[in-house]
């Protein structure tokens, strides 16, 4: 057709006779450029993947590599450091979608080679299309029974895409049960900044959390000393990562032992609170309407205990809105644990986590001897929570000041830094205000300077350290 | 004199309490077994691209290049 009007428009203006053999097109004809475009892209595809597959054994060399030379401690940090790295970037996405890009190179082969078949035998070209699709059928099969069941055998990353897309059978979830409860890591927080906040060290941006804590006033920190509150979080995530891992007795005796270790500040997101709740109750016997304990899992059940305590304690200060969720979850379904003849320790702790979420009778403050560590980490502990009470413009619980009076009463008296904690919590009462950071320090013994808000003026006084 | 040192000051011996040291040794050796396993599973999966991708481009570059010549 155009080659027709281009020999009329040469006719009517050149005026002479065009020549009518026009130059005839002798290269592949279309089929053959569209296979072959089909075949090299199919070619590209397998490369890259093959260098993606390269890079990726790079990527997990370095991953095994243990660039660090500290301790067990700063290793282990730094490779949980590693490891939430690869769960952030989601490295295992990348890795699954590698297989992807083969199979759809093998299908642009299988396509490309049907249409050239095709164009020149439509028999063989029977053969290979079916084929071709019986495979592309079997696979999309496959796929969509692997999507709809989690169960099924025939797993592939496209079946896992698209089941996390759609969410359709969460059977699997509820084995998983409490545990999805902590991983709600990447919630919004609006946290308001001001005077009322204090930072988080670290190089990263997202390391930077203004961290309020409630009614904080205005007032200087009386120790200056320096605490890596990144540190803390590194922890809690190997304690979360530990938890979610290990079921090992000795495992959760080491957590438990260590969970009071760390200042859980409100830049730590997740807390294992509602699992060690759980940890505590499979210590009791249920079988008779009261909870009583087995008595050879005592030493355990005083650990878990102590951990649960110290949580519920530092992140009740924070005033969070999850852990709060996780608060009302215990409330409703707590038993009172703090009955019974156990010894001093595990009662009052117990007794005290009963009277946080539910109020009971007083306790019998005169019978109680403890043993030094858990007098100290009472002390600790017990200013943490009168800061948070006092701060809220609640009566102190009784439980704190028979603590105190209890402590002060002592003969002999207990150690000086027990001392230095019932102090500090006398010193809320007056009115005097700490500073968040000053609870982080755990003997309290060692103030430099001290700058004291009393009323309406700054009080300053120094103290001679030993 | 020498053994009685750790008990006077418990915070040379390292920067780790008790409780924290216990802790980072039990996930030491959790985190290692389970790295090797990790490294195993994905190590395993580039093998098996690595192999698929040596062998799958001879037979399309052959008939590639049989179009080619052949017009």
């Amino acid at each position: 057709m155009s080659y027709e009007l281009l020999k009329i428009v040469a006719n009517a203006t050149l005026g002479i006779s065009a020549d009518p053999t026009f130059p005839k097109w002798d290269g592949p004809d279309p089929t053959v450029v569209h296979v072959q475009s089909i075949l090299y892209s199919s070619l590209a595809a397998s490369l890259l993947s093959a260098f993606v597959a390269m890079l990726g054994k790079q990527w997990l060399n370095r991953y095994a590599q243990v660039e660090m030379r500290g301790s067990a401690v700063d290793r282990s940090r730094h490779r949980q450091r590693k490891m939430d790295g690869m769960v952030n970037w989601h490295f295992d996405l990348i890795m699954e979608c590698l297989p992807l890009m083969l199979q759809a190179a093998l299908l642009l082969l299988g396509y490309a080679l049907s249409e050239y078949l095709f164009s020149i035998n439509k028999t063989v070209a029977g053969v290979l299309i079916g084929f071709t699709t019986a495979g592309l059928l079997f696979y999309l099969l496959i796929v969509s029974a692997a999507t709809l069941s989690y169960n099924c055998p025939f797993q592939t990353p496209l079946s896992r895409i698209l089941s996390f897309l759609i969410h359709s059978d969460n059977g699997h979830k509820k084995y998983r049960g409490r545990t999805s409860l902590y991983r709600t890591k990447n919630l919004p927080r609006p946290w308001p900044s001001g005077p009322r906040s204090w930072r988080c060290g670290g190089n990263r941006p997202d390391d930077h959390i203004m961290v309020p804590m409630a009614n904080v006033p205005d007032t200087d920190p009386l120790f200056d000393k320096e605490i890596d509150l990144d540190d803390f979080v590194l922890d809690s995530k190997c304690i979360t990562w530990m938890f979610n891992t290990s079921m090992d007795a000795d495992a959760t005796m080491a957590i438990m032992k260590f969970i009071p270790e760390v200042v859980w500040h409100a830049g730590i997101r997740t807390t294992p609170l509602e699992r060690i709740y759980d940890t505590i109750l499979e210590r009791f016997d249920p079988s008779s309407g009261r909870p009583i304990l087995i008595p050879k899992l005592r030493e355990a059940t005083y650990l878990s205990a102590k951990a649960l305590l110290h949580l519920v304690i530092q992140r009740q200060c924070i005033g969070n809105e999850s852990d709060r969720v996780v608060f009302n979850s215990i409330l409703v379904r707590h038993l009172t644990m703090g009955f019974g003849f156990y010894d001093s320790d595990l009662e009052v702790t117990l007794g005290i986590i009963d009277r946080i979420f539910r109020n009971s009778k007083p306790m019998d403050w005169q019978t109680f001897s403890f043993t030094i560590p858990h007098h100290t980490w009472m002390g600790h502990i017990l200013l943490y929570h009168a800061w948070d009470i006092l701060g809220k413009g609640e009566p102190l619980p009784n439980y704190i000041r028979e603590f105190v009076l209890h402590s002060l009463q002592l003969e002999p008296p207990p150690p000086t830094t027990i001392v230095a904690d019932c102090l500090f919590i006398i010193g809320l009462i007056l009115g005097i205000q700490l500073h968040i950071t000053d609870l982080f320090v755990a003997d309290k013994r060692w103030v430099h300077f001290v700058h004291v808000r009393y009323g309406g003026t700054l009080i300053s006084f120094v103290t001679a350290p030993k | 004199m020498l053994k009685a040192l750790p008990l006077l000051f418990p915070n040379l011996n390292g920067t780790a309490s008790g409780a924290r040291g216990d802790f980072y040794d039990k996930f030491q050796r959790e985190a290692d077994e389970r790295d090797r396993d990790f490294m195993k599973k994905y190590d395993e999966d580039l093998n098996t691209t690595l192999i698929f991708v040596s062998i799958f481009p001879a037979p399309t570059t052959d008939v590639a290049l049989i179009r080619l010549s052949g017009g």
